[in-house]
């Protein structure tokens, strides 16, 4: 039986090396002193405790200078020693290096919110897991993100980790999400380690992974970008170990990488898109390579089974695919489209400055030292890939085609950073890092471990340190912004920040008094009333205009009440704290709220209790829930008894 | 030759019928449900990882039967046989719920238990009637077993470190109360109706969140259309401790008081204590 191992010199096919022999610098006395493990585990714990005290001093209101900077200590604290340890060459233990790197590089995110959901999207797993475990239904709707009913890989996994451990549902995704993670890593260790035929490679992939933008918050996030990542890198490693074996094996890694694509479709559909864009590159390269081989004497001969095994992989992917859109999730094509439709217009109208983009960079609370980082790291790697080109340029033919593609793949993500100048690219581009990193880990892998010989710079460990540290902090800068960084005090109208337990028990409480029902809310107390209390909400847009019941001075119009009427939203939930202060995000009910920028005014609000047809039906000190009879709009109303 | 090969077969047995009981056990410990920390730290991860140790020994082969020279190998396999284990285990749990789900079977404790038992029975069985697993399971020697200390000791320490930091941020305690009405025909939208001069009660709860509620009764205000009411009648009731989630303490109470003489649609309003927050506003329909 041939077995799965590909070792420097023994891939099946493959010519002498043509970066040379793999190079390990000799580790110093120092260094071995420095980076024993049990020196990186007290760094470690150390580095932990350290960012968990960069959270106090943020959620005390501390000034952000201070709190991003004992953050960042935290964070090289526990970090640099594992990595230097990992890149000075521990064969034997990379794996436990790259496990620890995973723990690492998840645990700020686990600090910022251990016991609750706080990002947007977490409400809306959280509460899609609940509600499967609640109902015994697979594909629940969703109120806050309903395309998440149709891809349940994470809620209905949650459901199950739950059932089986009795653990409480939020810990159960937790556990979900930090397994994907860490098998994440694990994924790009074995691509690299397969595709560039080092183990030193492998675990250096690794932690360039662990680099990408998304990796320390936005894919450490309870939702489903977590779990199909992870999916995504094992099909494609897997796909590659597949084309480098013979016989049984092959077959068993290639229904193994099919398993994971399809694990994936079911989970994201961003990822699956990506995945499918990826195998299809991928197969197309290994199958010209095939075509194209042995006729000059510096190519690898030609191996059928390779192409055939990326097409296998893209096929069973892309008939999956069709058969989930096709069968359960049709409405992924309606909700994808205006993204991609709109970020490329954005993107033309800023190239002809035409003012459609938005600001980068500009007034936050992230210091200018941070901001620099950001800036820079781009250019860092786009260096990095054009020294990798030119030393690939003449020995490009020695490397096999996957590898290749997916060091391609890897170059867009140095155009994508410019649709970051676009509002409707702005997230997807943050969202395709975590695809096209895996190429940036290669090509960073492939710098450091074959280039290091012959280029100066990458053989000085200090300039590797600063780059690193560069790259680090500038990337987790550009991924997300301060308040889904950082906990804070109350701050209205930011997703994570406007959390209140008044809101979470003001929706409990409406919940179990008037049960399943439909809610006009704003955008940042719809987060918990959806969540908490499960209820069913209003999506305000130009055609159904909500907001029309708090942002404008007088009654709504007879258009929506009869909206809000057939459709049977019955409570109005309102927060007045609208009313003291404008939402951080910039609006209440979304773009097209006519007081985009500034504070409702609190007559707007006080007229609901004067209005025949809305009753006060729950009340706290910032909110108030009235339960609506529109059909009484404009009837009279007596005065005094 | 012949021996060896019947012990070889009965280790195989041995092994897999040891095995099928530890999956039987474990889908009857979850689906009982026994204790959290039983199914926690046993059922859920002999599940997991005998559907993903068997599932690994399907995709890569058993390690015994590598060829020549596979000591030394420095390549991927040893790293997929610790990692492969937790992958396909995770994947064996999504398909089960994906089947459960999409062939109409209700996602509950015990059809996820037979469901994911059933699953690492299945790869148990393949793998080691397939012949890809061969013999009894491989036990640590005293090197592993010392990496393995090493490791729980680091585990240890890095989840002390994480409780810590945690730990370092104070939790906001949120003090508030919420004043909610206890009529569920007007929460259905439905007014409140008397006839003229009769008495009307509105029956309300006050929940104190993060702190007690003041023993003192509450001061009760009733207008109707913008006067006062008359015949106003307060039950407080009494301060009780909170039985919801967060509620530290909770005072029922109710109010009555005269409908107007003359007929017409009215708005009540109703404060309860000095905060005038706390305020429900409802809407009464006189009839003559």
């Amino acid at each position: 039986m041939t077995h799965l191992a590909t070792a420097p010199g023994r891939d099946p096919g493959a010519t002498a090396d043509p970066g040379g022999a793999e190079v390990d610098p000799p580790r110093s006395a120092l260094v071995a002193r420095t980076t024993s493990w049990p020196v990186v585990i007290a760094a470690a714990a150390t580095g932990t405790l350290v960012v968990g005290l960069s959270y106090r001093l943020s959620a005390a209101g501390d000034s952000p200078s201070r709190y991003y900077a004992t953050f960042w200590a935290g964070v090289l604290l526990a970090l640099v020693p594992l990595t230097v340890r990992i890149a000075t060459g521990d064969r034997g233990r990379a794996a436990w290096g790259v496990a620890l790197l995973g723990v690492l590089t998840y645990v700020p995110k686990l600090l910022r919110n251990p016991a609750a959901p706080a990002y947007h999207d977490e409400y809306a797993h959280w509460r899609e897991a609940v509600d499967v475990l609640s109902s015994g239904s697979l594909l629940p709707p969703n109120a806050v993100i309903p395309i998440v009913q149709f891809y349940p890989g994470t809620s209905g996994l949650t459901a199950v980790v739950q059932r089986l451990t009795g653990l409480p549902v939020w810990t159960s995704g937790q556990l979900v999400v930090f397994t994907a993670h860490v098998l994440a890593l694990f994924a790009v260790f074995v691509i690299a380690q397969v595709h560039l035929r080092s183990p030193t490679a492998g675990a250096l992939g690794a932690v360039i992974y662990a680099l990408n933008p998304s990796k320390m918050y936005f894919d450490s996030q309870y939702a489903y970008e977590g779990l199909a990542v992870a999916l995504f890198l094992w099909a494609l490693a897997l796909a590659g170990l597949a084309a480098r074996a013979h016989g049984r094996p092959r077959t068993a890694a290639t229904a193994a990488a099919v398993l994971c694509g399809a694990g994936c479709v079911v989970t994201h559909h961003l990822s699956t898109l990506f995945l499918l864009l990826l195998l299809f590159l991928v197969a197309i390269a290994t199958s010209i390579r095939a075509r194209t081989a042995g006729r000059r004497r510096d190519t690898r001969p030609p191996d059928e089974g390779e192409a055939r095994t990326w097409w296998i992989v893209f096929g069973s992917t892309a008939v999956t695919t069709a058969a989930w859109l096709g069968l359960v999730a049709r409405p992924t094509l309606t909700y994808l489209s205006p993204y991609f439709g709109g970020a490329v217009g954005e993107l033309s109208g800023v190239l002809k400055r035409q003012g459609t983009g938005r600001a980068v960079l500009t007034a936050t609370a992230q210091p200018l030292w941070e901001r620099g980082a950001t800036a820079l790291a781009p250019v860092v790697v786009g260096l990095g890939c054009l020294t990798a080109l030119l030393v690939l340029r003449r020995a490009h033919r020695a490397w096999r085609a996957d590898t290749l593609a997916l060091m391609a793949f890897g170059l867009l993500y140095l155009p994508s950073v410019l649709f970051l100048l676009t509002p409707s690219g702005a997230e997807g581009t943050r969202r395709s890092w975590a695809f096209t990193y895996v190429g940036i880990a290669l090509i960073g892998a492939f710098l450091v471990v074959h280039a290091r010989g012959r280029i100066p710079v990458w053989r000085s460990p200090p300039v590797l340190l600063l780059l690193f540290a560069v790259v680090l902090i500038g990337n987790v800068g550009a991924g997300l912004n301060d308040q889904y960084r950082f906990p804070k005090p109350f701050t209205w109208g930011s997703d994570t920040n406007s959390a209140s337990a008044e809101a979470r028990t003001v929706a409990e409480q409406l919940a179990a008094a008037a049960g399943d029902v439909r809610v006009v809310t704003d955008r940042f107390t719809g987060l918990q009333v959806a969540a908490y209390g499960g209820l069913d909400l209003a999506a305000p847009s130009v055609g159904f205009p909500a907001w029309g019941l708090t942002q404008t001075p007088g009654d709504p119009d007879v258009p929506l009440v009869q909206s809000l009427v057939t459709s049977r939203f019955d409570y109005l939930v309102v927060d007045i704290r609208m009313a003291h202060e404008p939402a951080y995000n910039g609006n209440n009910y979304g773009p097209e709220d006519p007081l985009a920028g500034r504070v409702t005014p609190i007559e707007r609000l006080d007229r609901l209790d004067r209005v025949p047809w809305a009753s006060r039906i729950i009340t706290t000190e910032h909110l108030r829930v009235y339960r609506l009879d529109l059909g009484r709009l404009g009837a009279p109303v007596a005065s005094g008894p | 030759m012949n021996a060896d090969r019947t012990s070889g077969t009965a280790a195989r047995r041995a092994a897999t019928l040891a095995l099928t009981v530890a999956v039987c056990a474990a889908t009857a410990l979850a689906a009982v449900p026994s204790p959290v920390p039983l199914r926690s730290l046993v059922a859920f991860p002999v599940l997991v990882l005998v559907a993903g140790h068997h599932g690994t020994a399907l995709v890569l082969g058993h390690r015994a039967r590598r060829g020549a020279g596979a000591e030394d190998d420095p390549g991927v396999d040893g790293l997929l046989r610790v990692v492969l284990p937790v992958l396909l285990g995770m994947l064996s749990l999504l398909a089960v719920v994906l089947l459960l789900g999409l062939s109409g079977i209700p996602i509950s404790t015990a059809s996820v238990a037979v469901g994911a038992g059933s699953a690492a029975l299945a790869l148990l069985l393949i793998a080691r009637w397939g012949a890809a697993l061969p013999g009894a399971p491989v036990w640590a020697s005293r090197g592993a077993a010392r990496r393995t200390a090493g490791v729980v000791v680091s585990v240890l320490v890095l989840c002390a470190a994480v409780a810590g930091a945690v730990a370092l941020r104070p939790t906001p305690v949120e003090r508030y109360t919420q004043l909610a009405l206890d009529e569920p025909d007007v929460v259905a939208g439905r007014w409140l109706s008397a006839p003229s001069g009769a008495p009307v009660t509105l029956r309300w709860t006050l929940r104190g969140h993060g702190s007690a509620l003041p023993d003192a009764e509450p001061a009760v205000g009733v207008t109707i259309g913008g006067a006062p009411a008359s015949g106003v009648r307060v039950e407080a009731g009494r301060v009780e401790p909170g039985t919801g989630p967060g509620v530290v303490a909770e005072r029922r109470g109710a109010v009555t008081f005269t409908a107007p003489a003359a007929a017409g649609d009215y708005r009540v309003r109703v404060t309860v204590g000095p905060d005038t927050s706390s305020l429900l506003v409802v809407g009464l329909r006189v009839a003559p």
